[in-house]
């Protein structure tokens, strides 16, 4: 069998070699001798443990500490083997995914060394791991002062030592450090030899002195503290007169100021539990966009206003997760954006409190994302004459729904996106078709199974929304079984006068193989004239704002496709889809 | 807002259009089996393709005498779904489940012949795969590499990468 076939031409096999882990790479040179040359041809060097173990036994970290210190030595020398008998000419990158550490700084040294001098623009050294009784390999490179290919440096759990050689990484560009202590001694070298430095990311370092961040090229900055526990109170002063973006996250309370002398700064995310002598915003003049999220603390009107003050030029605005304790006033001609999701409000601490208000005018606000759980229901007031899209979830409660009445009353709303209870869909219909100009509309419904209500409400709504173009429902009632289909053999339900001659694209997810949205796609099928497309599904996952979506829940509906397609294939005209997946 | 994350699932299309106007092209196996297939599906195989294009897609029978009928299916379901977007681990996986590595090495010439490069990359990672474990002679035979290292030579070169030689699986010669 095997002879029979001809043979794959040499570039075929190649290629396939190019697929194989370093381990298996290796093992190809033994083939022949023009095969011995392949692996040299690796330019990207990878080690970790799928690289260096065999494919289907690749082992587990041991608990106990010799066992460790063996596969460490053992993987040690496999590097070291790999590395002196490598024969290529270039290499592009290198990376160790490997808890190595100071003892075998000979061998980490050997690949460095042999890296740069092929021409590596990417360092990678990943060191970590849940042990404390390893001492964390030494970054030091006398060796590396005459070259400068590398522009990508990441470094976790090394050690650096002040005062640090940075001259080596004249043309670095992107710097991540990670899980190490740093102070100024560290840093200051860095910015002095690194004059092409445009990405910087601190991730989980302590820092244990004041820093300050100098470089006028650095375009985007990120300190994550969300898992350092302790450390000192630090200054973080930033001068970077191009830096575009800043993202600050701590899980606990700040221990950092951050001041800033960075006039071009457009773009800021702040994640933490208080802001405490927080920034000061009147330097970021240029500030476009702002992310606040986990603010429990001390976000009060002095705050926001003085936010919006000083950053005249505020196009997108976030809050997410965060706790407001006084009322709410947003004044802004410039806003496009505004998201206010899983917020709280507390005047009293003691007391739950409904007089809470969220006081939003701005002129040229376009979208509006608004998402809040809780039993506490601020008083909104929206004077926003250009808006056009919209989501709101304001919880699956029936008495949730008596905001939403002061959004229907902006009627110029083109794309709305909703979730809502089952029970409170009496309640919101009479808002919904006063929607005139709807050409989207989104809703996600959440509730049990009832056979009793059918889906006509959304034929009222499209009837009253004549430039519908795109209609999307999502149905989550935990029904696994078969019930769904109870009555399918009864006669259908019949809304004798609905017709829409817009309608374009129909999508039903989730629950959705039950009579009741049967009933509703035959409706559609049959008297929306333009229908091209209409889709069954089982996601089931909702929108929540900002972005993000809900995970789907296990538990999945009961779904089939051949009922659907049995219970419509005679409804499905010349110009229309029907798919079901 | 963020688009939606389309689904990762299996679909199943049910399209009731009208029938293309254009014909369907008949594909003819080495051993003379017909496969009428829709020109959107030899648009996937560039071989084809050109085949029709050169002819100003006057001629729509393309015989193929170097793919037999056991393999042209497999080729045509993978630029089926491909077409349709659901390629996704789970097909990948269950696609070449049955298929031993000759049967395999068998549908990649075919693809090669074809030239259908989705399909090539994914063969390629199957047989990198399947070959990870074998031992050099096994791979030898597989891609007919003529071992040209005298025994001496070929000694010191795995007393010097010892490593990477362990962990072999045993041949499995009888693949039929």
């Amino acid at each position: 069998m095997m002879s029979e076939l001809p043979d794959l031409p040499d570039c075929v096999i190649s290629h396939i070699f190019s697929k194989l882990s370093l381990k298996s790479l290796v093992k190809t040179s033994a083939l022949s001798k023009q095969w011995y040359h392949e692996w040299g041809l690796r330019k990207d060097l990878n080690f970790d443990l799928h690289n260096m173990f065999d494919y289907n036994t690749i082992p587990k970290f041991p608990i106990t500490l010799t066992l460790f210190q063996e596969l460490q030595s053992l993987f040690a020398t496999r590097l070291d083997n790999f590395m002196q008998k490598y024969h290529g000419d270039m290499i592009r990158s290198i990376r160790i995914n490997f808890p190595l550490d100071a003892h075998h700084t000979h061998v980490i040294n050997g690949l460095i060394h042999k890296g740069v001098v092929k021409g590596a623009n990417r360092i990678e050294l990943l060191f970590a791991h849940h042990t404390r009784h390893i001492q964390p390999y030494k970054f030091v490179f006398p060796f590396l002062s005459c070259t400068n290919s590398v522009t990508y440096l990441h470094l976790r759990n090394c050690h650096i030592a002040a005062p640090m050689e940075f001259s080596g990484f004249k043309n670095l560009t992107t710097l991540v450090l990670q899980l190490l202590p740093l102070d100024q001694n560290i840093l200051q070298p860095l910015f002095f030899n690194c004059i092409y430095l445009q990405n910087l990311t601190l991730n989980q370092c302590t820092f244990r002195s004041d820093l300050t961040i100098t470089s006028p090229t650095l375009l985007h900055f990120n300190i994550n503290c969300r898992h350092v526990i302790g450390g000192m109170k630090t200054n973080i002063h930033i001068i970077a007169s191009n830096l575009l973006s800043m993202k600050y996250s701590s899980y606990f309370c700040p221990r950092h100021t951050l001041n800033f002398n960075s006039p071009m700064l457009s773009k800021f995310s702040y994640s933490c539990h208080r802001i405490s002598n927080f920034v000061d915003f009147s330097g970021l003049k240029n500030m476009k966009t702002i992310v606040l999220d986990r603010l429990l603390d001390c976000l009060q009107t002095d705050v926001i206003t003085h936010l919006f003050s000083k950053c005249l030029l505020l196009e997108h605005v976030t809050f997410n997760n965060c706790k407001f304790t006084c009322d709410l006033k947003i004044r802004s001609a410039t806003l496009l954006h505004l998201s206010i999701v899983n917020c709280l409000y507390y005047k009293n601490l003691r007391c739950y409190d409904f007089s809470h208000k969220l006081d939003i005018d701005a002129l040229n606000l376009s979208s509006f994302e608004y998402r809040s759980h809780t039993v506490m229901r601020p008083v909104i007031s929206l004077a926003a004459p250009k808006l056009f899209k919209v989501f709101w979830d304001a919880g699956f409660r029936k008495r949730n729904v008596s905001n939403f009445a002061k959004i229907a009353r902006l009627h110029l709303v083109q794309n709305l996106t909703m979730n809502m209870s089952f029970s409170q869909i009496p309640k919101l219909t009479k808002d919904l078709v006063r929607f005139q100009n709807l050409k989207q509309l989104k809703l996600f419904i959440v509730g049990a199974y009832n056979p009793k209500m059918d889906y006509f409400w959304i034929l009222d709504i499209a009837m009253a929304s004549q430039h519908l173009q795109k209609l999307s429902l999502t149905i989550r009632n935990g029904h696994t079984e078969r019930s769904h289909m109870v009555g399918s053999g009864r006669q259908r339900r019949e809304y004798a006068k609905f017709c829409h001659n817009e309608l374009k694209y129909v999508e039903l997810h989730g629950c959705v193989c039950s009579i009741n949205v049967i009933e509703l796609a035959s409706h559609l099928l049959r008297s929306a004239t333009l229908l091209k497309q209409i889709t069954f599904s089982s996601r089931r996952n909702f929108y929540i704002g900002a972005g993000r979506w809900s995970k789907d829940p296990d538990d999945c509906c009961w779904f089939q496709h051949d009922l659907i397609h049995q219970h419509l294939k005679h409804e499905v005209n010349q110009q229309c889809h029907l798919i079901i997946f | 807002m963020a688009e939606e994350v389309s689904s990762q699932m299996n679909s199943l299309s049910i399209s009731e259009t009208n029938p293309s106007s254009s014909a369907t092209i008949s594909l003819v196996s080495g051993d003379d089996i017909v496969f009428k297939v829709e020109p959107t599906i030899a648009k996937e195989m560039e071989t084809v393709q050109s085949f029709i294009d050169e002819t100003d897609g006057k001629i729509t029978t393309i015989p193929l005498p170097n793919i037999s009928s056991h393999d042209l299916p497999y080729v045509i379901e993978y630029c089926e779904k491909s077409i349709a977007g659901k390629i996704t681990k789970e097909f990948e996986a269950e696609f070449v489940k049955k298929l031993n590595n000759e049967e395999v090495k068998e549908l990649f010439l075919a693809a090669n012949y074809l030239n259908i490069k989705k399909l090539l990359d994914f063969l390629s990672q199957v047989i990198a795969d399947r070959i990870a474990n074998k031992s050099v002679e096994y791979v030898r035979r597989y891609f007919g590499i003529e071992n040209d290292f005298t025994p001496e030579e070929e000694a010191k070169l795995r007393e010097e990468l010892a490593w990477t030689f362990t962990g072999v699986d045993p041949d499995d010669e009888d693949e039929n």
